[in-house]
């Protein structure tokens, strides 16, 4: 309950609701509900209502800016398609339980608003119910229609060109059948010809054409015919009827049409998505995915693909082999700007065509490729283009992660192959070795004790020594096997909760036997915690040590203490001998190096051996010398403790 | 017991010969197989008393051999094997072999493990009296005494320890103590067991740094009353 959120949250019974639309205006409006949804601890969703009608190139680009925005700050972004704005937005809020809507309205009304009581935000305020309505002021951004209505002029002439026809056409017929079927006739024949109109024109035509037809019926067909007097009160109502009903089934027929458009757009995205989500699951490798990635932009957008993926050292020049595309070495630097700058880029390319790249982003902070788009088509693309194309690119990041987890299983399998190889050849040489080793230790063992041998004393005393070899030999073979193991670093420790005085006391039991009662004092604290590590390993290693202590230090007194340190143990073994040499001191833990004081016997390798399972362990052995005499080896084991007493 | 009949699974004739030699100068009856296929034949034919069996087959794995074997015979099976591969002596452990010995080994060492396994598996009635050392404990009294004197225990304690004395001598894996004591799904929680071990060692151990009676195997488990 002191957490602060926990309170915000109380306060926000459902989610804020963000009008966005195409005016640079909504950037503000986006940025006020950030700052509002922060403040309410409220989740807040962008909702941009598609309408079907068709926008300009810069509107485009503000609108993705808007909802790039939106995204940015944490929004959840929402396109929903309805041809009347402030319908769609109530249907949303209803859906979404919404709380709070934001809307915006224009900073001057306009003389339209003035006379249109029905403007979107009259409407939501009147449609809102429960939602609470915030309407914040802001300027309107710079009209940039002008463009597009140019281009759609263009693109409709012929429409228009097809409906003057027809109007003409109509009027002419019935111009001939006019005595046989009467003004009224006629109106219901002009009336059909609007319905079709409104099938092929836009709005506005359709009520120009309503217009038109209204005023040649008029003119022509009703009495007093070729002037636009009308004589009887009937015909004045018909004619008002005419064009009441002409203007409503024109708009009526528009909005249908508009919303199929709206429709269809939307068909043909999920049809893509779908069809990418669907096949993604069934592709093996990265090569697949990226092609049929190729295959879908060039069967939907009639355009070429790149894929770049990066590696561990980053991007490559070279793009994937199923891209249909290259970008020279020019456009490869938008590429690059595109992967370090995680957004989306544009260049021209020759003289048509444009790429548009955006990042491979797994999450937010990790860019692993980039998806590039070769088009001659509208630039930037489309929102709904945009988005798709996003889509694609994130699909195709969760692949390549999970192609790259793939790779690491398969890394992890064949090291786990390997080890149990090295494992299996390591067994098979210890066999080998010790197969003979254990005639003869064998054999000798039971001359010895089973009284087999009657001979003459020094007989005996020759097979003790035979015995005592073979030991030593074995101990060597040991040492040999046991340093391959940890140079070949193929060795898995196979860690376990151990007590330290355990270990300990294996070794003891060991070395004792070979000592012959040799003094070694145990210091280990009853406190010392459980400690995680390869028990047989970490014997090993003070075996190495205490025998090397043992072998060095003459007759004197051996020490083994275990503490707790700073992280995990140490281990310290001390002796009473001559200590080490200083130019010794580190080269003692080398391969195979014996001290320039050393006795006959030994391969140097006992120490060499108790560092490397230390390193195994993220520790380490360093040697010193006492004073007044003697050496001093400490062990540091940094591994995870357990207290004893919590268990 | 002398008579006991004993096979011996292992390729080298030069083990199998000083094997040979120390079992029947202990009165056993000692029959060789040189692989694995014979030994489970001879093992079908001779019904020995135990078997020692080598790791290292030419014709197959010694553990298949074990589980092989175990699907119909239950007389001790005492594996040889080398100080490397713990985690195979904990597998045949886990498949049923009764014990392991070290290679290189002496010839008592190995008398002494086959001599326990033997006795365990004459299925003398169960003792309630175990005397080791300095430690006796009584199972229907539910007393223990080291020294003379009388020790508690605590009730988690007390069933490790009837645990072990209920199997003197035999190495039991600490899969097999966790199952045991604490129930399945515990097995990997070693560490309640090696501070139950060595509380257990503070109490019947003269001293616990250099533990006789409740001795460790590295790398596999605890080995009650070695000797």
């Amino acid at each position: 309950m002191s957490d602060g959120n926990s309170i915000k949250n109380f306060g926000a019974p459902g989610p804020l609701l963000v009008a966005v639309s195409a005016s640079p205006f909504s950037e503000g409006l986006v940025l006020q509900a950030e700052q509002m949804a922060t403040n309410l601890g409220a989740h807040w969703i962008a909702l941009f209502v598609d309408t079907g009608k068709k926008i300009s190139v810069n509107e485009q680009a503000q609108l993705k800016n808007n909802l790039d925005l939106a995204v940015r700050l944490g929004a959840e972004v929402l396109v929903s398609s309805d041809t009347d704005v402030s319908r769609g937005l109530m249907r949303i809020a209803r859906q979404r339980n919404a709380w709070k809507l934001i809307i915006g309205k224009p900073g001057k009304g306009s003389w339209k608003d003035f006379f249109n009581s029905f403007s979107p935000v009259r409407r939501v305020i009147i449609e809102s119910g429960k939602i609470d309505v915030v309407v914040l002021r802001a300027e309107k951004g710079r009209e940039q229609t002008g463009e597009w209505r140019k281009k759609s002029r263009s693109s409709r002439w012929k429409e228009r060109l097809f409906a003057s026809v027809m109007l003409i056409t109509v009027i002419v017929v019935n111009f001939k059948f006019l005595y046989i079927a009467g003004p009224r006739s006629v109106a219901l024949i002009l009336l059909l010809s609007v319905v079709i109109a409104g099938l092929v024109l836009d709005r506005w035509s359709v009520l120009a054409y309503a217009f038109v037809s209204a005023l040649l019926w008029n003119f022509i067909f009703l009495e007093p015919r070729f002037t636009f007097n009308i004589r009887h009160i009937e015909d004045a109502i018909m004619f008002f009827m005419y064009f009441f009903i002409a203007i409503v089934t024109g708009s009526l027929t528009a909005r249908i049409r508009n919303q199929e458009r709206a429709s269809g757009l939307r068909e043909e995205q999920l049809a893509i998505l779908y069809s990418m989500t669907r096949e993604f699951a069934s592709f093996r490798n990265i090569d697949d995915a990226a092609r049929h990635l190729g295959s879908l932009v060039g069967r939907f957008f009639h355009a070429e693909s790149v894929f770049y993926i990066a590696t561990d050292d980053g991007l490559p020049r070279t793009p994937h082999p199923a891209s249909t595309a290259f970008p020279s070495s020019d456009d490869f630097s938008s590429v690059l700007e595109t992967f370090d700058n995680r957004k989306p880029s544009m260049r021209a390319h020759g003289e048509s065509g444009r790429w548009f790249f955006v990042p491979i982003l797994y999450s937010p902070e990790k860019t692993v490729g980039v998806f590039g788009i070769l088009s001659a088509g509208e630039y930037p693309p489309s929102i709904d283009k945009a988005t798709i194309i996003e889509a694609m690119a994130a699909q195709l990041a969760l692949f390549i992660e999970r192609d790259k987890a793939d790779q690491i299983a398969e890394k992890g399998r064949l090291m786990e192959a390997s080890e149990k190889l090295y494992r299996v050849i390591l067994n098979s040489i210890s066999h080998e070795l010790k197969t003979p080793l254990s005639a003869i230790k064998g054999s000798v063992s039971t001359l010895v004790e089973s009284g087999f041998y009657k001979g003459e004393s020094g007989g005996l005393s020759l097979l003790a020594g035979i015995r005592s070899s073979a030991d030593r030999l074995a101990g060597l073979v040991d040492n040999f096997l046991d340093m391959s193991r940890i140079e070949s670093g193929r060795l898995s420790i196979n860690t376990d909760w151990n007590d330290m005085e355990d270990i300990i006391g294996v070794v003891l039991e060991r070395i004792e036997k070979q000592s012959n009662g040799r003094q070694i004092d145990v210091m280990c604290p009853d406190d010392l915690p459980l400690v995680c590590l390869d028990f047989t390993l970490v014997a090993q290693a003070l075996y190495c040590l205490l025998h090397n202590a043992i072998v060095h230090s003459g007759h004197g007194p051996v020490c083994i203490t275990a503490a707790p340190a700073e992280k995990g143990v140490k281990v310290i073994v001390e002796d009473a001998g001559a200590g080490i040499k200083r130019e010794d001191i580190e080269r003692i833990f080398d391969k195979f190096y014996r001290g320039i004081s050393a006795k006959a016997g030994g391969l140097g390798l006992g120490l060499s051996i108790a560092r490397g399972v230390a390193e195994l362990h993220g520790g380490g052995v360093i040697a010193e010398n006492r004073e007044p005499s003697g050496a001093r080896f400490i062990m540091t084991l940094p591994v995870e403790t357990r207290l004893k007493s919590s268990t | 017991m002398p008579g006991e009949t004993i096979l011996i699974i292992d390729d080298e004739e030069q083990i199998r010969r000083f094997l040979k030699i120390g079992l029947e100068s202990q009165g056993y009856l000692v029959h060789e197989a040189d692989s694995g296929g014979d030994g489970l034949t001879q093992c079908v034919m001779k019904r020995p008393d135990a078997v020692l069996l080598d790791l290292n087959l030419p014709d197959m794995d010694g553990a298949e051999v074990l589980k092989k074997l175990r699907e119909w015979y239950r007389s001790p099976v005492i594996v040889l094997t080398v100080r490397e591969s713990e985690r195979d002596k904990v597998e045949l452990l886990d498949c049923g072999a009764d014990d392991y010995i070290t290679k290189p080994f002496g010839m008592e060492e190995l008398l002494a493990r086959m001599r326990a396994v033997l006795r365990r598996a004459r299925h003398d009635p169960e003792e309630p009296q175990f005397d080791y050392r300095h430690l006796s404990v009584d199972l229907a009294k539910r007393t223990v005494t080291v020294n003379g004197l009388p020790v508690k225990f605590s009730p988690l304690e007390y069933d490790l320890l009837k645990l072990f004395v209920r199997n003197p001598g035999k190495v039991l894996t600490q899969k097999q103590i966790m199952r045991e004591i604490w129930g399945p799904g515990m097995e990997s929680e070693t560490s309640y067991l090696r501070v139950y071990v060595a509380a257990l060692r503070k109490k019947i151990e003269e001293d616990p740094s250099r533990p006789k009676i409740l001795v460790t195997e590295p790398g596999v488990g605890y080995r009650f009353a070695p000797d």
